[in-house]
């Protein structure tokens, strides 16, 4: 016979068994790696489908160009153009107005826009050219328009519709001249040519971008290196392929956040089928040692027990895969790849199936599975049958376990991993010292049970004493139980205080900022909508307003590596800008002779690298201009960064008296709803003006931000269920293991309701264990998420904050589910008759 | 040096001066222990409680390993084989007997019959017939399909000595297989073991506290201050 015969023998003798005598358990197992399967694919499938669709579009967009040369949305002169056309090196070079123009539609975004010309861009953009058609100058018509099948289908529109948007503060009517066929291309975008787009969009003699491809004889980032140097402030000479990447870099640390959520999710998965293997190892171990008298060898065990976890994996792991792209495609519909976070600004990212990612889903959720089973395993292979045939040997083993030293070591790792900075602009060593700090807190799980039960004094009361001293004679099962449940409750506690914490820190952020009544732009993120000085002047003159204040925002561009950064010019006074702005921290000095003052968001002094006080060249108006770091405020709405100068200063050095946004306070006893009526009838462009309340604002932002942590609510119930998964697992493990035990009680005169309740003493008393255990660790844990992660991955702070009454229920709701579920467990364990249950060997 | 009564000649076991401690401190429970038991020999040790009969059992079944000493089984030093090899020895040519039945629960009679058939091996075809034979013989045939739940603990027994013989090992450990059964039960089931360890001339030891059950040994064997010593049969 050869070794798997006998390892296939035992596993069918130990599993089928099992399947018999506790499907619900092994049920409840297989649930625990599918869930955390679940998560970990959806992510993945939501991401991959977001970053390849994002890719996609931009090598649409940017063909074959070899380098990019990008301004800011107001463009460059087009004579560098001209230069950049004559340089040796370029075989093409194609101009394109790149553009986020307003729709005069209401809740409508911008609609981005390329004006090329369309012979030069043929070179470039093949496929998107080539879709235009044959006849390509029905497009030179100024006020032509060809929309992407995916605009045409948002917008209702059709052939030879009229699209009407906005230009400065005017509205102007476009016509539909085609739609793209739908695998040309796959996102909201308009064409135009490139001169009319200057013309009717108010751009003449401005380019915001131009693509060149280069001959072959030159290296393309030498050329990139030499244009770049020849080019004006704030317009910069990029590779083509980090002009590809930059959208997937900007969102990285939200993906890779994401990813790591899901992957503790799955290890949470993991550690439960640990727990559930060790316990169930422990009452099947004379079983074991029965198979091990009659010839089964050592290896043949150990492959039986860790087969045994790989068919749970297998199992688990396909669930979670099917449940997972379920999951992914119901989120792709109804809240989008970004899940509503602004990380990914598009629509449409398509649902698709990646066959060999879900196949290796299935194998990482197989492999810790098996993971979780290898140690009960090779404990079980080596336990000496003899022993366990007479009994009496079921907790020799975790007593013998060297945790408590492991446990402190690896805590004060995680400790000392979670002040090193980041890694790629990842928070690395912030995961590693939470992966740390949780397996060396279950580690000392041992010890401090028991100190803390050694602790509890006798009451006097039977039943609270029996229960007691079960826990402490039986401490390695007890053990291996808590685990379970304080990594599960551990887990959702942190995260719990996490985003509790961000959503304080962000409502709070919001009130700062959202000061006056209604909050007032022409079409959200665009390019072309403006508000000029007499829009803005009827707006302050209008019955009801008491005043209103005037913002001028546009993205500028400080480094060709990183996405632009949000300028916002506003009124503020350089005196008391904590009164305008959540301001963090304060230069000494109000002003520097020669510069304006620049606030700066987290952001931008992470990512750059300024400090309070230092004087920073900003690119503005085509020129380079002095500005020193006032201070450093807080900001959760650019992800790349935000810059704040004072109106005046913007409007002195660029001429532009523009505004995109505006504040209105309301007389009192006014009402909103008039006032913005009001507005909307005193304003051109009506339907492109989006209008809002403060408290509505707030409120839609909230539910956003909720939409964005979509997933981490996931994973806390995730964990919550892998959790009471856990506390049910070990509590019918252990009542099924006692069954002679609750015989002999019964004969000697105990009731029936004093051994349920000493069961539920037992199950309340793990419980409160855990869950105190669980709140001091997922507190240090909160405070890396809080102070590490969170700051290392999005470069903004928040405050802490503990939701107290949320984790008081939380709790309390763990240690009502373990009494219930020990009262449940003990009912059926004890359904036989007491003289039955005496009798049974197992 | 044979133990009393004994020749070396067709041995299937010879146990040559074991010794095992188990604290440093503490008294040798088998202290130069020697025996030698015959093919087709039936023998009964007995012993006061703690004297060391389970763990000499476990040493001869090699589950145990002694401080030093042999073990001979059919000619092999067990001491001289590692863990795998000793299970391999132990599930061809050894059967066993508990007290506790160990009976698995969760197969049928008849499963749990064929179970070390099937741990070496045999073909089902083969394995089923055999076993049913062997629960035949053992007069529990119509149980085959019965669930172990079911049946009382004569019963149980009877399905362990069944398991015990149905790979026809030369030897057979009993750890007091009637330690749990009333006299009368405990006198069928030893009944039934005399009479299939005769059929197969399979050699058996028997361990046991009850005179009555010693007497249905060939011979009787006392341990007593880590050494077997004859006892009156």
């Amino acid at each position: 016979m050869n070794a798997g015969h006998g390892a296939w023998v035992a596993w069918r003798v130990l599993s089928l068994a099992q399947l018999r005598e506790q499907p619900l358990r092994v049920c409840s197992t297989i649930l625990a790696i599918g869930l955390g399967v679940a998560l970990g694919a959806a992510v993945y499938l939501i991401n991959t489908a977001a970053v390849t669709q994002f890719d996609q579009a931009t090598r649409r967009l940017l063909g074959n160009a070899d380098v990019v040369v990008r301004g800011p949305a107001a463009g460059f002169d087009e004579a560098i153009f001209a230069t950049l056309a004559a340089d040796a090196a370029v075989s093409v070079a194609s101009p394109v107005l790149e553009l986020d123009l307003a729709l005069s539609r209401a809740h409508t975004p911008a609609l981005k826009i390329l004006g090329l010309d369309p012979f030069r861009a043929a070179a470039l953009q093949p496929e998107l050219i080539g879709a235009l058609g044959e006849d390509t100058t029905a497009l030179f018509a100024h006020d032509a328009i060809v929309l992407s099948r995916p605009a045409a289908d948002a917008l209702g529109l059709h052939r030879q519709d009229a699209l009407p948007v906005v230009v400065g503060g005017a509205v102007k009517t476009l016509r539909v001249i085609d739609i793209l066929p739908a695998d040309a291309y796959q996102d909201p975008i308009g064409i135009m040519d490139i001169a009319a787009a200057q013309w009717t969009l108010e751009r003449l003699g401005r380019l915001n971008r131009v693509d060149l491809r280069l001959r072959p004889a030159f290296e393309p980032e030498s050329v990139r290196v030499r244009l770049g140097g020849t080019l004006p402030a704030g317009v910069f000479a990029l590779s083509a392929q980090i002009e590809r990447g930059r959208g997937a870099t900007v969102t990285r640390a939200y993906r890779v956040n994401l990813d790591m959520l899901a992957l503790v999710a799955l290890l949470t998965g993991a550690f439960l089928v640990f727990s559930t293997q060790w316990l169930s190892v422990l009452r099947r171990r004379v079983a074991l040692a029965l198979l091990r008298a009659l010839g089964v060898t050592r290896a043949q065990l150990r492959l039986a027990l860790l087969a045994e976890t790989a068919v749970t994996g297998v199992l688990g792991s396909t669930l979670g895969v099917v449940l997972g792209a379920l999951a992914a495609a119901l989120t792709l519909h109804y809240l989008g790849a970004d899940l509503g976070s602004r990380q990914f600004a598009m629509l449409g990212a398509a649902f698709r199936i990646h066959v060999a990612a879900l196949l290796g889903f299935v194998l990482i959720g197989t492999a810790a599975a098996c993971a979780g089973g290898v140690l009960p395993a090779i404990q079980a292979a080596r336990r000496p049958p003899a022993l366990a045939l007479k009994a009496g040997d079921a907790e020799q083993d975790l007593s013998r376990l060297p945790s408590t030293a492991a446990g402190l070591v690896l805590g004060a790792a995680g400790a000392l991993l979670a002040w090193l900075p980041p890694i790629g602009g990842l928070p690395v060593a912030g995961y590693v010292s939470i992966a740390a700090l949780l397996f060396g807190s279950v580690l000392l799980v041992p010890a401090a049970t028991r100190r803390c039960l050694s602790a509890v004094p006798a009451t006097g009361r039977l039943v609270l004493d029996t229960a007691f001293a079960q826990l402490r004679g039986s401490l390695g099962s007890t053990t291996v139980s808590l685990s379970s449940i304080i990594v599960s409750f551990s887990l959702m506690v942190a995260m719990a205080i996490m985003v509790h914490s961000f959503r304080d820190s962000f409502e709070l952020w919001l009130g700062k900022l959202l000061p006056a009544d209604l909050q007032l732009r022409l079409s959200s993120g665009s390019d072309t909508a403006t508000l000029s000085v007499p829009m803005q002047n009827r707006i302050a003159a209008l019955p009801g307003v008491a005043r209103a204040q005037f913002r001028r925002t546009q993205p500028i561009l400080l480094n060709a590596e990183r996405a632009a950064v949000m300028l916002i010019a506003r009124d503020l006074s350089s005196e008391h800008p904590a009164d305008t702005l959540p301001l963090l921290r304060e230069a000494p000095q109000a002003t520097v002779a020669g510069a304006a003052p620049a606030w700066i968001s987290e952001s931008v002094q992470d990512l750059y690298g300024y400090e309070l006080g230092q004087i920073v060249n900003l690119p503005l108006g085509g020129r380079t201009e002095r500005f020193f770091i006032a201070g450093v405020w807080r900001d959760y709405s650019h992800p790349a960064g935000a810059i704040v100068i004072r109106r005046e200063d913007y409007t002195r050095l660029t001429g532009d008296t523009t505004a995109t946004e505006a504040s209105v306070w309301q007389q009192p006893h006014e009402r909103a709803t008039a006032i913005e009526a009001r507005i909307r009838a005193a304003l051109a462009p009506a339907a492109a003006l989006e209008v809002i309340s403060s408290p509505d604002l707030r409120e839609r932002s909230l539910q956003a931000f909720d939409r964005a942590f979509a997933i981490t609510y996931a994973l806390e119930a995730v964990a919550v269920l892998i959790g009471l998964i856990g506390v049910s697992v070990a509590a019918s493990s252990t009542a099924l293991a006692r069954r002679a035990q609750f015989g002999m009680l019964r004969h000697i005169g105990m009731l029936r309701r004093q051994v349920l309740w000493m069961l539920a003493s037992e199950g309340m008393a793990l419980s409160t264990l855990a869950v105190l255990y669980g709140l001091l660790l997922g507190g240090a844990l909160s405070l890396i998420l809080v102070y590490v992660i969170n700051r290392q991955s999005f470069n903004w702070s928040i405050d802490l904050s503990v939701p107290w009454l949320q984790l008081a229920l939380l709790g309390g709701a763990l240690i009502g589910a373990s009494a219930l579920t020990a009262l449940w467990s003990g009912r059926a364990a004890m359904s036989q008759d007491p003289i039955r249950a005496v009798r049974e060997d197992w | 040096m044979a133990a009393p009564g004994t020749s070396a000649t067709n041995s299937v076991l010879t146990l040559d001066a074991l010794r095992k401690r188990y604290r440093p401190e503490g008294a040798a429970l088998l202290d130069g222990l020697n025996l030698v038991l015959r093919q087709g020999e039936f023998i009964a040790i007995m012993g006061e409680s703690g004297a060391g009969k389970s763990t000499l059992l476990n040493i001869i079944a090699g589950l145990d390993r002694p401080d030093s000493g042999r073990v001979l089984l059919e000619g092999t030093d067990l001491c001289s084989l590692d863990d795998d090899a000793i299970t391999r020895l132990r599930r061809a040519r050894i059967g066993f007997v508990f007290q506790a039945f160990h009976i698995l629960p969760y197969l049928t009679v008849l499963q749990n019959v064929m179970l070390p058939l099937d741990l070496l091996g045999v073909p089902r075809s083969q394995r089923e017939p055999r076993a049913l034979q062997w629960l035949e013989r053992c007069a529990i045939g119509a149980l085959a399909q019965a669930y172990p739940r079911e049946l009382s603990g004569g019963e149980l027994q009877r399905i362990a000595v069944a398991r015990a013989l149905v790979h026809e090992p030369a030897l057979v450990l009993a750890d007091e297989p009637t330690g749990n059964l009333d006299a009368g039960t405990a006198g069928q089931i030893l009944r039934l073991l005399r009479e299939q360890l005769q059929a197969t001339a399979a050699s058996a030891i028997l361990i046991t506290h009850s005179p009555a059950a010693a007497q249905s040994a060939d011979r009787i064997v006392r341990l007593q201050a880590g050494r077997l010593e004859a006892a009156a049969a």
